[in-house]
């Protein structure tokens, strides 16, 4: 014991370091990195697990596939409307609700508190509460509507147009997302130097005027690591379509990243699977990718 | 007289605010609660329409429904067992990783905060697929210790994430002098670095606790029936037809109260954590 410990002072920096990370290099590399690799080798097979036989190269056919089929070209337009009406919603609430929480006022840290409520309950929880207010003979969603006269008798919400059902759960989803956007504006609302507000005012600018030339460019960067976190938290959205519709009924509400896992998981089809969950990484990228030149694209 | 005037706009200003906080806590906080109220009711009250609640009869129904299912036993037993489990470890492995990363003048340091990264950007069903097959090839699947590994490969990056920040703000010259002290490596480690880099640690553990216990997709894919996990007992209450509300709302509300009382708790370390490391949640 003693000797080994004599050997950790003597070797250089860098290898102690190493053997402090080696857990965490093992963990990247044994069950992330291998994973990786190995699946994008068999997103160019036809590996199904229900249907053992030989393994048989098949090139790009999972990709070309996966891009002619109808369900999955669908899921895409889903899935954009969902994104996009989540990011809209959580955004422009969340920034309004930090801005409230950035001036001064009594019980501040019990609504905060509050705001905490939502973003720790699991999804799968956030999904059971919304699919009780939208349920289709008892919700308390169809309720409020017919008492304010907006229908006449209850309805079976998933049952419309996806634009609707989707609509709907991108709102059940905002619901509990808006609290962290609300809470990490406010966390770079706070770090805003007063002086630049002083001197707007000295040169006699108007509230109106220093939230869009003062407060709104300080918050650029931090705006664009949120809208890249909830546009990946968006397009991965599972646990809420798992348990308040499994994509249906029929395929109206089946978004991408659900039919993935389907198709994997369901179907049984590695390959496919593995070749589906490429393109949506892709489409990950690309968002990532644009946001960063976006944020590059201020600084110059 | 144009004092009074300014007086009462201002007063008028601050009575329109406080009903938009009061309309934002109520926005934020009555889903939950009518679940709550729900899962308190009988079984007759959650078939009315219009919706009927009863505040005098609180009925515990739902609950006993509940605990007489040997699942729903099963599954709480499981995610106490498998989420505590990985969070002790994820908590040392990312203590570890993240001095090193944080402190160490490495090479290769920006080629591994890369692969931080791609997990956090990938999406899980990407690597889920192949990394089910190597679990079931080890006899794994459906086992505590494959959980625990596929939950670790998910917080330990992210743990690492935060914790970086937390050590590479500690002063350099502190560990310089504790060297020159006599301390050992991992003396210095122990005695000066993990006390002063403790918040951080305990909002590591936190995050990871919540997102440990919130996760479905995970136990989706690892668990057969041994070691189902709450949330996908859970989920089970889902689909579109024949709802069970009543063990519904009741599961929802055991599987949400022990991540809100941590939350709670711990406001104030998550709230400097989630600015950190901008985290997942």
């Amino acid at each position: 014991m003693r000797k080994l410990l004599d050997r950790f002072e003597m070797m250089s920096i860098s290898k102690f370091g190493l053997i402090l990370l080696s857990p965490t290099i093992l963990i990247l590399l044994v069950l992330v990195g291998f994973p990786i690799v190995y699946s994008i080798y068999l997103s160019f097979f036809d590996l199904i697990l229900s249907s053992p036989g030989k393994l048989n190269f098949v090139g790009l056919k999972n990709y070309v596939d996966i891009l002619q089929n109808p369900v999955f070209l669908n899921s895409l337009w889903k899935t954009a409307w969902f994104t996009f009406s989540f990011l809209f919603g959580t955004t422009v609430t969340g920034m309004v609700i930090a801005l409230m929480l950035n001036m001064r006022f009594i019980g501040k840290s019990v609504v905060i508190t509050i705001l905490l409520i939502p973003w720790a309950i699991p999804r799968v929880v956030n999904a059971l509460i919304w699919k009780w207010i939208y349920d289709g003979n008892y919700g308390v969603l169809n309720a409020i509507f017919v008492r304010l006269g907006i229908i006449d008798q209850y309805k079976f919400w998933f049952g419309e147009s996806p634009l609707i059902s989707i609509t709907l759960i991108s709102v059940a989803y905002a619901w509990k997302m808006i609290p962290f956007v609300a809470l990490l504006v406010l966390a770079a609302l706070q770090t805003i130097p007063r002086e630049l507000y002083e001197a707007a005012k000295v040169d006699g600018a108007n509230g109106w005027t220093r939230f869009w030339k003062v407060t709104v460019p300080q918050l650029k960067y931090p705006l664009i690591i949120i809208l890249i976190l909830q546009t990946t938290r968006a397009i991965k959205v599972f646990d809420l379509i798992a348990v308040l519709t499994r994509g249906g009924p029929g395929d109206r509400t089946m978004v991408t990243y659900y039919y993935v896992y389907k198709i994997a998981f369901d179907y049984l089809n590695v390959s496919a699977g593995a070749a589906a969950a490429y393109v949506v990484t892709a489409i990950i990228v690309l968002f990532a990718l644009l946001y960063y030149v976006l944020l590059r694209g201020g600084e110059d | 007289m144009r004092l009074s005037r300014a007086r009462t706009v201002r007063r008028v200003g601050r009575f329109f605010f406080y009903i938009a906080i009061l309309f934002v806590v109520l926005f934020i906080i009555s889903p939950f609660m009518w679940v709550v109220i729900t899962s308190f009711q009988q079984t007759e009250y959650l078939m009315s329409v219009p919706p009927r609640v009863s505040f005098s009869e609180f009925n515990l129904e739902f609950y006993e429904q509940l605990f007489g299912d040997e699942n729903f036993r099963k599954a709480l037993k499981n995610s106490i067992i498998v989420v505590s489990l990985a969070t002790v470890f994820s908590m040392i492995i990312c203590s570890f990783g993240g001095y090193a990363v944080g402190t160490f003048p490495m090479r290769g340091k920006s080629f591994l905060l890369f692969g931080i990264l791609v997990v956090q950007l990938a999406p899980a069903l990407a690597f889920l697929i192949p990394l089910f097959m190597m679990l079931r090839f080890l006899n794994f699947v459906d086992t505590y210790r494959g959980l625990v590994l596929t939950f670790l490969v998910f917080q330990v990056p992210i743990g690492i994430w935060i914790l970086r920040g937390f050590f590479n703000s500690i002063p350099h010259d502190l560990f310089d002098a504790a060297r020159i002290d006599g301390c050992s490596r991992f003396g210095t480690f122990f005695r000066v670095a993990l006390p002063l880099a403790r918040p951080g640690i305990v909002a590591v553990g936190i995050f990871n606790f919540i997102q440990g216990w919130n996760d479905l997709l995970i136990p989706l894919v690892v668990s057969i029936y041994k070691t189902t996990m709450l949330t996908t007992y859970a989920s089970a209450f889902g689909g579109l037809h024949n709802i069970d509300y009543g063990g519904a709302t009741s599961v929802a509300v055991l599987s949400a109260l022990p991540t809100i009382v941590v939350a709670v708790i711990f406001r104030k370390q998550l709230v400097v954590g989630l600015t950190a490391g901008a985290v997942k949640g």
